[in-house]
């Protein structure tokens, strides 16, 4: 694109079950921490297994003022603190600019919903604040007023399980042709028990841990939490002296427009490849994938296929942190896209943890248990979602970027 | 941030013709609500008049679907259509707006896992319709649509967060064509779910099913266009009426005619106001809602369909501008303004 600017990550606020804030999630992402635990935010009377990757202990109000939002938006809000402040930005200072707020979502305010559900099967009446509290849109709203963002561009992105990279997608796009200087952008989302009662009835949560492309993969295991991003042009960025994270270089989004629920090694592919075309890079030049990797059967086969053919026999290490966090949908691909700026900033891969033996049926050096030191230029995040969609993400380490 | 309209598709409670919405609001005769009580909240409810979801899409792999979803699709069909259907699928994008997807099966299904002697026991067929970009996916799928395939969960201002997105998706080059829109089904659940909602002072009208899609391209001579849009949050539809005239280039005098959701949200005097201190009061006003009900996310779709059908009847349109503005009940106001063909 003539004239495009380029574009940088200088803050990043990670709000998991395995940490809160980028040096508490840098050092359990890396030293492979599983967050799962016995579900504790629905009933699980009735399941025969019942793990999740919950945030325990998060307070809400200790994060937003007045009103406390739902679980998801409060999410969003604790993340966005961390990431102005990892930025060095104070949000006063962006009071009168005009900042994309952009947050990916699956199931939205799920734990309101849930809570509808479970009033109408009581038979009780809902209220006009349970009746408003559940919109979407209210989790960029809800971001810009707690941080005073008074020009903020609210979108809520509902590409299911991609909508994560959609969001730092859409905030890169923005900050590249110039609508703004700064961007925040993620994803958040809360456990539910109907994500739950959904992927269980289907067979894929995991009966006993999530193991991504291991030969007894079992399936996912449902995950929270939030990952906001601050993006900045890289002149914003220079001028005012800001830590430089890593380098947004490519973004790439389509759909493989054939199953519902199955993803397509063919359209996956293509995916990658126009995110390799959108940084001008080639397969050769990834260090590291961080792949979708649920952990379930079908999604590890076919992702690895996709990515052999576009890197051929030997692509680089392909890891899944959704061993450790479990997934959490809407905020998954934004989690680990903050992993991967940890990844570059401390030149170490993260491990895909309880992993016994690969699957030859999707061969890959995952870095099994124990992750370790690399030389880490760039980084492929992928993300997956019903309704076949793709979309991929692209980072670099400053240091391989010259900033002239 | 130039956008052509090479084509529109909709479905209403006014049925699925091109012009069906500014023939209501010229005849000015408000469409008859559906009572259906306690189904249907006090004010009713409008269907999307003669949509039969089997008869449009037939019965293979639909059975499952919501109404949103089948709406969605078959607006779909008709716009690829009116455009000639040479559309090349894999530099188009699909950006569908909504609400929160479709609430009915959402509720209905979590409700199962309260009911249902395990609580596993949910439909599986009905799991991937729970999710919010169902809708975005099966138009995809049913019409090979590849690029980019967006939902965006904006509420009420969703078109106009959509055009943004779209403008964006254009210039960064991820895709030639923006099949764009948004689409609202009737469902007991939804339609109480809005009734308990709205702020007092809202008008009481209708919670209405509805979908409104655009093909949106590369700015084009001669076609409709979209200018500019703006957002606000805090209330601010004044300055953001204001912030888009700017941007779009477009003095108030050159305003055509200007589209409101307000009343919808209990923000009819405000938006007057706005519109007033802005515009003056010379350009024609219009209420889309009076014709098709509150179709949530798709208003401000069926507002700028509502102004583009009603361009096409009106010489005093011609080559002018015309505004649209959105307010929600969180305080998100959008405004959009458009050029008329010549």
């Amino acid at each position: 694109m003539s004239g495009a600017r380029r574009v940088v990550v200088t803050g990043a606020g990670p709000v998991t079950c395995i940490g809160v804030g980028r040096a508490d999630f840098a050092r359990n992402v890396l030293a492979g921490t599983s967050g799962q635990r016995p579900v504790t935010s629905f009933d699980t009377t009735g399941f025969a297994h019942a793990d999740a990757c919950e945030l325990s202990g998060f307070d809400p109000a200790a994060w937003c003022g007045g009103e406390t939002p739902g679980r998801a938006a409060a999410f969003a809000v604790a993340a966005a603190r961390l990431a102005l402040a990892d930025a060095r930005l104070d949000p006063a200072a962006l009071a009168r600019a005009h900042v994309p707020v952009v947050v990916g979502t699956c199931d939205g305010e799920a734990a309101e919903l849930d809570a509808l559900a479970a009033a109408s099967a009581a038979g009780e009446a809902v209220g006009t604040a349970a009746a408003r509290r559940y919109a979407p849109i209210r989790l960029p709203l809800t971001v810009a007023a707690a941080l005073g963002l008074r020009e903020a561009e609210p979108v809520t992105i509902g590409t299911a399980c991609a909508a994560g990279n959609y969001a730092i997608g859409y905030a890169f796009d923005a900050v590249r042709a110039g609508d703004a200087e700064v961007a925040l952008c993620g994803g958040a989302e809360a456990v539910s028990r109907r994500m739950f009662s959904g992927f269980y009835r289907v067979g894929t949560i995991a009966s006993d841990a999530c193991r991504p492309f291991d030969a007894g993969r079992s399936g996912i295991l449902t995950g929270e939490g939030a990952g906001m991003l601050v993006l900045e042009s890289l002149g914003h960025a220079l001028a005012r002296g800001a830590p430089i994270h890593a380098e947004v270089i490519g973004f790439g989004a389509n759909c493989d427009a054939r199953h519902p629920v199955a993803p397509d090694s063919d359209g996956l592919a293509a995916c990658i490849r126009l995110a390799h075309a959108d940084a001008g890079i080639g397969p050769g030049q990834v260090d590291l994938i961080s792949a979708h990797g649920t952990g379930t059967p079908v999604n590890d086969v076919t992702e690895v296929a996709a990515i052999r053919r576009v890197f051929g026999a030997s692509p680089p290490p392909v890891i899944s942190i959704k061993s450790m966090i479990g997934h959490a949908m809407g905020a998954a691909s934004a989690i680990a896209a903050i992993a991967a700026v940890d990844s570059i900033g401390a030149q170490f891969i993260p491990p895909t943890i309880n992993h016994i033996a690969t699957d030859p049926a999707c061969a890959i050096d995952c870095v099994p248990n124990t992750g370790r030191p690399a030389r880490i230029g760039v980084v492929q995040n992928n993300g997956l979602a019903f309704g076949g969609n793709n979309a991929v993400l692209l980072l670099r380490r400053p240091e391989e970027a010259s900033w002239n | 941030m130039e956008l052509s309209i090479a084509a529109t598709a909709a479905w209403s409670a006014q049925g699925p013709g091109p012009g069906a919405v500014a023939r209501a609001l010229t005849a000015g005769t408000p469409p008859a609500a559906r009572h259906d009580p306690p189904s249907t909240p006090p004010p009713g409810v409008l269907d999307a008049h003669g949509f039969d979801l089997a008869a449009e899409l037939g019965t293979k792999g639909t059975r499952s679907m919501d109404r949103a979803t089948g709406l969605a699709v078959c607006a779909t069909a008709r716009l690829l259509a009116a455009s000639g259907g040479d559309v090349p699928r894999d530099r188009s994008a699909v950006i569908i707006g909504t609400t929160n997807g479709s609430l009915g099966t959402i509720l209905d299904f979590t409700e199962t896992t309260y009911t249902a002697p395990k609580p596993y026991l949910v439909n599986p067929a009905r799991f991937p319709v729970t999710v919010m970009n169902y809708a975005a996916g099966q138009c995809a799928i049913r019409h090979g649509v590849t690029g980019p395939n967006i939902t965006l969960a904006g509420g009420r201002n969703a078109v106009a967060l959509a055009f943004i997105y779209a403008a964006r998706l254009i210039r960064a080059g991820r895709a030639d064509d923006v099949l764009c829109g948004a689409t609202e089904e009737y469902t007991s659940r939804r339609a109480w779910l809005e009734w308990r909602a709205r702020p007092p002072g809202a008008v009481h009208a209708p919670v209405a099913e509805g979908c409104v899609m655009f093909h949106l391209t590369a700015a084009r001579p001669g076609r409709a266009a979209v200018l500019a849009v703006a957002t606000a949050t805090g209330g601010r539809l004044a300055e953001c009426l204001t912030t888009a005239l700017r941007r779009a280039g477009v003095e108030p005098g050159e305003v055509w005619a200007a589209a409101g959701n307000g009343a919808l949200d209990g923000c009819h005097d405000g938006e007057s106001r706005a519109h007033r201190a802005v515009l003056g009061t010379g350009p024609r006003r219009v209420e889309a809602h009076t014709a098709v009900g509150d179709t949530s996310a798709a208003s401000v779709g069926f507002q700028v369909l509502a102004l583009l059908e009603l361009a096409a009847t009106d010489p005093a349109a011609a080559g002018r501008a015309a505004v649209t503005t959105s307010i929600d009940r969180h305080g998100l106001a959008t405004a959009v303004v458009l050029r008329c063909p010549r």
